[in-house]
């Protein structure tokens, strides 16, 4: 028992020690990197048959997901490869080299009294050092969860930065009649609804903090703008002044700025959620002002205005008071949002019909197209700054998508059948 | 027999004479209710474009203005990513005047809609300077403003849910529900 103990400690102490001297292997911010081969072969266990494929390929799927790694199919891992054991010593590096693999992630799991223990180990077949050895347990549901663990912990080795795949997702999901908002984990699984009012409920938006929630419904008939507190479970904001109320953005732990238009006016404003008649007005004037987003460090507010007759993206410094138009090309440029790191603005921009991702430096310089054909549609970036999440229609329906930063590696991810529009990450 | 017939043609004539001009003094009147709708950004310049179609429109319009009793409110069109009322619309806008003539006091929700193309918080915005502009313009033509509410549904609500330049235009309106 105590030698058990002992493999524990050890174990723990070597996932540490790999950590904490990250070699990384793949630097994501150069302007090319080139993927790594990656081999998981099905996961090792005396009982359960079935999980031991099907965590192999969500470890498989989360590691494509990523952008970083090229995934080695299961058809060119032999039966000698697979049924190699785990263990430094049982694995025949050469032979795993030969097929092109760069990097091998063996694991073998246990299940005990309702739960698994995962142990898992990844190796550099060039010289068979051990880069990672993670022991991880869970409840036998929540088995995926386990694997997203395994799959960021993989992705912080390789890339020096920790991974996205146990995140969770808010989006807007549902037919042309009914739509609400909806939490899901990143791999399209635990879906639940938050809304269901059998109405219109869109843009949603989560305060840094995780504990609140704003969006626009036409719950009551006219779409009205609400603030939902998820401890308490209550609605602790309302705006019901006639017009549109959309667009939310937060900045601080709990001030949240929209949008509300109505007659020849367009307002923004700022509340802070938690502190009774602190609504502020940020900015009034004829025509369009909306989609208010903020810098990470508060000192900028980016907004889409119609001032000069067609929508375009402009910045309002708070020191200075003064506003800068950002884009110049084209006649249609909305839905801006800031990079955690501020150093980004992400934006749909209209090019020859379709309707496009791009990003721009925060002056509006260096504006790349991210996306190709459709219509391309708010797009967030990760709280890591990493990924950028948006809906995309190419036919008949809304899907969600996730790319790289740079516009590589766009993959869709399914939650709910019917339409998929308005992901954010969770905070 | 036949002086007589001829007689009833010529009452009839003259009342459908009469029926056309009562009308086109109400647009008259409307007419002269637009210089307050120099202020609104939006409507400002139709005024001008208006005139000349104003004249002709009395003879043309003339023979169509007898059912208008019945009359239905009819949806008006937009360009893309526009919410001016072009000078067409302002017509069938001035034709839906005889609705609230006949229904006085009577409360209608302008509903503001846009087609698929663009993103889904500036159509919804999009929707409501539509609806607006709609209602501003019927307040210029008379219409009490307390009786007209606005809603934008952006482009939620397609009547036409094909993906073409057709949809697409029957879809970028402003629809009354009375």
């Amino acid at each position: 028992m105590t030698k058990l103990k002992w493999l524990i400690i050890f174990i723990f102490l070597i996932a540490i020690a790999s950590t904490a001297h990250a070699k990384v292997y793949l630097d994501i911010y150069g302007k090319t990197f080139k993927k790594i081969t990656i081999g998981v072969p099905h996961f090792k266990s005396e009982s359960i048959d079935r999980l031991r494929m099907d965590m192999s390929d969500i470890l498989n799927k989360d590691l494509d997901l990523s952008g970083f790694f090229i995934t080695a199919p299961n058809s060119l891992i032999d039966r000698e490869l697979s049924d190699e054991g785990v263990e430094k010593r049982e694995i025949k590096f050469g032979n795993w080299r030969s097929i092109g693999i760069e990097l091998l992630c063996k694991a073998r799991f246990q299940e005990k009294e309702g739960s698994i223990i995962l142990e898992a180990y990844l190796y550099d077949t060039l010289d068979g050092s051990l880069l990672l050895a993670k022991k991880d347990r869970a409840k036998s549901e929540e088995w995926r969860r386990l694997v997203h663990r395994l799959a960021d912990d993989i992705i912080l080795t390789v890339t020096g930065e920790k991974g996205i795949m146990g995140s969770r997702i808010i989006f807007v999901g549902g037919s042309r009649r009914h739509k609400d908002i909806y939490i899901a984990d990143l791999d399209g699984y635990n879906v639940k609804m938050l809304t269901n009012y059998r109405s219109i409920t869109l843009s949603p938006s989560v305060s840094p903090n995780g504990r609140y929630l704003a969006y626009t419904s036409y719950k009551e008939g006219n779409p009205n703008f609400f603030v939902m507190d998820f401890e308490r479970n209550t609605e602790i904001y309302a705006d019901r002044e006639g017009g549109m109320k959309i667009g939310t953005a937060w900045t601080g732990k709990t001030t949240l700025g929209y949008s509300h238009t109505s007659g020849r006016y367009s307002t923004i404003y700022t509340l802070d959620v938690e502190k009774k008649d602190s609504r502020k007005v940020i900015l009034r004037d004829e025509g369009i002002f909306i989609s208010p987003v903020f810098s990470p460090d508060g000192t900028k507010m980016v907004f889409v205005s119609d001032m000069y007759g067609t929508p375009q993206i402009f910045m309002k410094d708070f020191s200075s008071g003064e506003i800068k138009r950002l884009t110049y090309f084209g006649s249609y440029n909305t839905a801006p949002c800031f990079s955690p790191k501020g150093d980004l603005i992400v934006f749909v921009s209209k090019i020859e019909g379709s309707f496009e991702i791009c990003t721009m430096n925060p002056d509006g310089s260096n504006q790349r197209v991210l996306t190709n054909g459709g219509i391309n549609d708010s797009p967030h970036f990760s709280p890591c700054g990493r990924y950028i999440i948006y809906s995309s229609n190419k036919g008949n329906r809304y899907n969600i998508y996730l790319m790289l930063y740079n516009g590589d590696n766009k993959r869709m991810i399914k939650f709910i059948d019917g339409d998929e529009e308005q992901p954010r990450f969770m905070p | 027999m036949k002086i007589k017939s001829f007689g009833m043609i010529m009452l009839i004539l003259v009342l459908l004479m009469s029926l056309g001009y009562g009308c086109s003094k109400k647009v008259v009147k409307g007419e002269a209710a637009a210089p307050k709708a120099e202020e609104p950004k939006v409507v400002a310049p139709e005024p001008k474009q208006e005139i000349p179609v104003q004249q002709e429109t009395p003879k043309a319009e003339a023979p169509k203005a007898a059912p208008a009793v019945i009359a239905v409110l009819k949806d008006i069109n937009f360009d893309f990513d526009k919410y001016n009322i072009r000078p067409g619309d302002a017509e069938t806008l001035k034709q839906n005047l005889d609705w609230f003539n006949a229904n006085q006091g009577k409360k209608v929700k302008v509903e503001g809609h846009c087609d698929e193309r663009g993103t889904v918080e500036y159509n919804l915005v999009l929707g409501q300077k539509r609806a607006d502009s709609t209602k501003n313009y019927l307040i210029n033509l008379g219409v009490d403003g307390k009786l007209l509410a606005t809603v934008s549904y952006g482009k939620e609500k397609p009547v036409d849910p094909g993906h073409n330049e057709e949809a697409w235009a029957k879809n970028r309106r402003a629809h009354f529900l009375p």
